[in-house]
């Protein structure tokens, strides 16, 4: 019910916006309360419409956000987040023997996902000292089968006049896991994570940001639905191993170019863990301002990965004989390409309303150094968004 | 991941900011664009994170700040 | 291991050496405030010295610069209210493009004296570090007190300077 309210305030507020003709520059609203002042508040909205081809997974997403500085130096930040979705997703794979065809493929069975709805909010309070940013945040997420608490602090340090930005953040998460097929289980999860950062300022018209961090997790980590089909024996609920240390690496350099008063975005990731995974993502993304407060932003990625230790499609006695075995299509190796744009538009310093798409296909061919094994899995969905930004 | 490989990385990292030249603070105009931001959009980044790290296999990423008009 | 070793040394000293660099310069307060080649908006030569006598509020902002926006209201206030008690506001813009600084005027007007340098020789001979800059130059032409930035709630400390210094008659003869 949540859901339909917030799409009529969408409506309203669009069209709101589109009635008034000439919006005049307003000024600055400022808030004096018992000697606290408070600066611009902002206010934002969010809807994604998230679907894969084959009328598989699709999934609505509700998002709000709200900015509230005060004495100009201690900023409060609101977030909350209401995801549902429905659809087919795969469960298992089986070799197509066991079909009754035997043409030696692998078949990828789907099975129908109730729709399913997520509710999330966080919290954040950052100040800010003249150099140095000190930030903790906290929230947590609930849907039918799965509840997570989160808490993060981050802290910002500037040097050089600001040329140099050094970073680091703590984050750390619990989950309570259960499934609706399986009423015995209770998995519980916990996550670590800390992240370090340097931003460097390269000229007037160039900077690179890059940044380093190290994530532990242990406890239940599979999918509590997912299941391997072992020859001879049947289907099993997948079992990953119960810790997995990760690694990231993020690099990304913006560089203006004054020609088209543009920014290019050039961002490679690098990602390992002891799971056997390795990834690159490879994006670029060119910022074209229009003129009359519109801009453009065409964007593409790449995506590589390999498959985990033991990921396989479907299994044999012995290759399953470490109790360790997953089939799930997001542990195999594969690549994908995706493409989009974000179309913005500001009105009188006060509204902002942006929209974006992006298509995305995953081809097991397109895996760096594959085999192109896991082709049955390749999939393609669509990711559009509608957002508006208020400041008071 | 070997401790050689991050010192490499560390390095890197260290010498790309040594061979940066001077900015002073009053020619940051161009570093203040909206669009030169590290992320210019942290809701949109939000969501396309989201459904990445879903459909995928690998996390994580950019956190850092930093850049901009260097404003006190 | 030892090669790399050295190579994090060489880049860290490298890194370090730059931060010094940078950091060098700075005005302190007691000292006389340079003259420096600003230009009024129309384009003819402004000089510090014919302000001798007044409290000088010298403030070097930008198009640009968020927190300059906030505190174009409060230097207008100021300008109407100590104006008459020998207040002097001088802005001096650092916009590479002058449309820019236009732009931004007519979003945030100024009653105050406005002041180019494209040239940008007074930030250097002031040894700006951060956008804003305020230089408090007091009835007998030192530098009395540095700001560095604007923030909400900036605007009593530094209207208390500015009434500390108006109170500091000249001696009389």
């Amino acid at each position: 019910m949540a859901a339909i309210k917030n799409n009529k305030t969408l409506l309203a507020l669009t069209s709101a916006a589109l009635a008034l003709p000439g919006m005049a520059p307003r000024t600055a609203l400022s808030l004096d309360i018992g000697g606290l002042e408070i600066g611009d508040i902002e206010g934002g909205f969010q809807y994604s419409h998230y679907e894969e081809g084959d009328d598989r997974i699709n999934a609505d997403t509700y998002q709000g956000t709200v900015t509230l500085p005060l004495t100009g130096r201690l900023n409060l930040n609101g977030h909350w987040i209401v995801d549902a979705w429905s659809g087919a997703t795969p469960s298992i794979n089986v070799p197509s023997e066991v079909l009754g065809r035997p043409d030696g493929d692998v078949v990828q069975i789907l099975t129908s996902a109730s729709p399913e709805t997520r509710v999330a909010f966080d919290l954040r309070a950052g100040y800010q000292f003249d150099d140095v940013l000190l930030e903790f945040g906290g929230g947590s997420s609930d849907e039918r089968d799965y509840d997570s608490t989160f808490f993060n602090f981050r802290t910002a340090w500037d040097l050089n006049e600001k040329q140099t930005t050094l970073s680091l953040g703590l984050n750390y998460q619990d989950d309570d896991i259960e499934a609706v097929t399986r009423p015995d289980l209770h998995g519980q999860k916990s996550v670590y994570n800390i992240q370090v950062g340097v931003t460097q300022v390269l000229s007037k018209d160039s900077l690179i940001t890059s940044t380093f961090g190290y994530t532990r997790s242990s406890g239940f980590l599979s999918n509590p639905y997912k299941r391997v089909f072992i020859q001879d024996l049947g289907a099993f609920f997948e079992q990953r191993p119960d810790n997995r240390n990760s690694w990231v690496w993020d690099t990304r350099y913006i560089r203006h170019l004054a020609a088209w008063d543009a920014a290019l975005h050039l961002d490679y990731r690098l990602f390992a863990d002891d799971w056997g995974v390795h990834a690159h993502t490879f994006e670029a993304a060119w910022y074209q301002p229009l003129g009359h407060d519109w801009q453009v932003v065409p964007r593409v990625r790449y995506y590589s990965q390999n498959d985990a230790d033991f990921y396989q499609p479907f299994f044999t006695q012995e290759e399953a004989a470490d109790e360790e075995f997953s089939s799930d299509h997001r542990l195999a190796g594969f690549g994908a390409i995706s493409g989009g744009a974000v179309v913005t538009k500001d009105w009188a310093d006060w509204l902002n309303f942006e929209t974006s798409f992006e298509y995305y296909q995953r081809y097991a061919d397109l895996e760096i150094g594959g085999d192109g094994e896991s082709d049955f899995a390749d999939y393609n969905f669509w990711l559009v968004n509608v957002a508006v930004k208020i400041k008071f | 991941m070997p401790l050689a490989h991050l010192t490499v990385i560390v390095c890197l990292i260290l010498m790309l900011a040594a061979c940066a030249t001077p900015v002073k603070p009053w020619e940051r105009g161009t570093l203040a664009k909206p669009h030169m931001a590290v992320d210019p959009s942290p809701t949109e980044t939000g969501i396309r994170h989201h459904v990445f790290e879903s459909k995928e296999a690998s996390s994580g990423g950019l956190g850092g700040g930093g850049g901009g008009c260097g404003c006190y | 291991m030892n090669k790399k070793n050295v190579k994090a040394f060489f880049s860290l000293a490298l890194f370090a050496g730059t931060a010094y660099l940078q950091a060098a310069f700075a005005l302190e307060p007691g000292q006389p405030a340079p003259g420096c080649p600003m230009k009024t908006w129309e384009g003819t030569p402004l000089d510090l010295s014919q302000y001798k006598g007044k409290v000088v509020y010298l403030d070097f902002w930008a198009s640009w610069c968020m927190p300059c926006a906030q505190s174009f209201p409060f230097m207008n206030e100021m300008h109407s209210d100590l104006g008459p008690k020998g207040l002097q506001i001088i802005a001096i813009n650092l916009d590479e493009k002058l449309e820019d600084a236009q732009a931004f005027l007519a979003k945030h007007p100024a009653t105050f004296t406005l002041a180019r340098d494209p040239d940008n020789t007074c930030p250097e001979l002031y040894g700006v570090q951060g956008m804003p800059s305020t230089y408090l130059v007091d009835r007998e032409g030192r530098i009395s007190h540095i700001h560095k930035g604007y923030r909400v709630g900036d605007a009593e400390k530094l209207r208390a300077y500015v009434q500390v210094l108006l109170d500091n008659n000249r001696p009389k003869r």
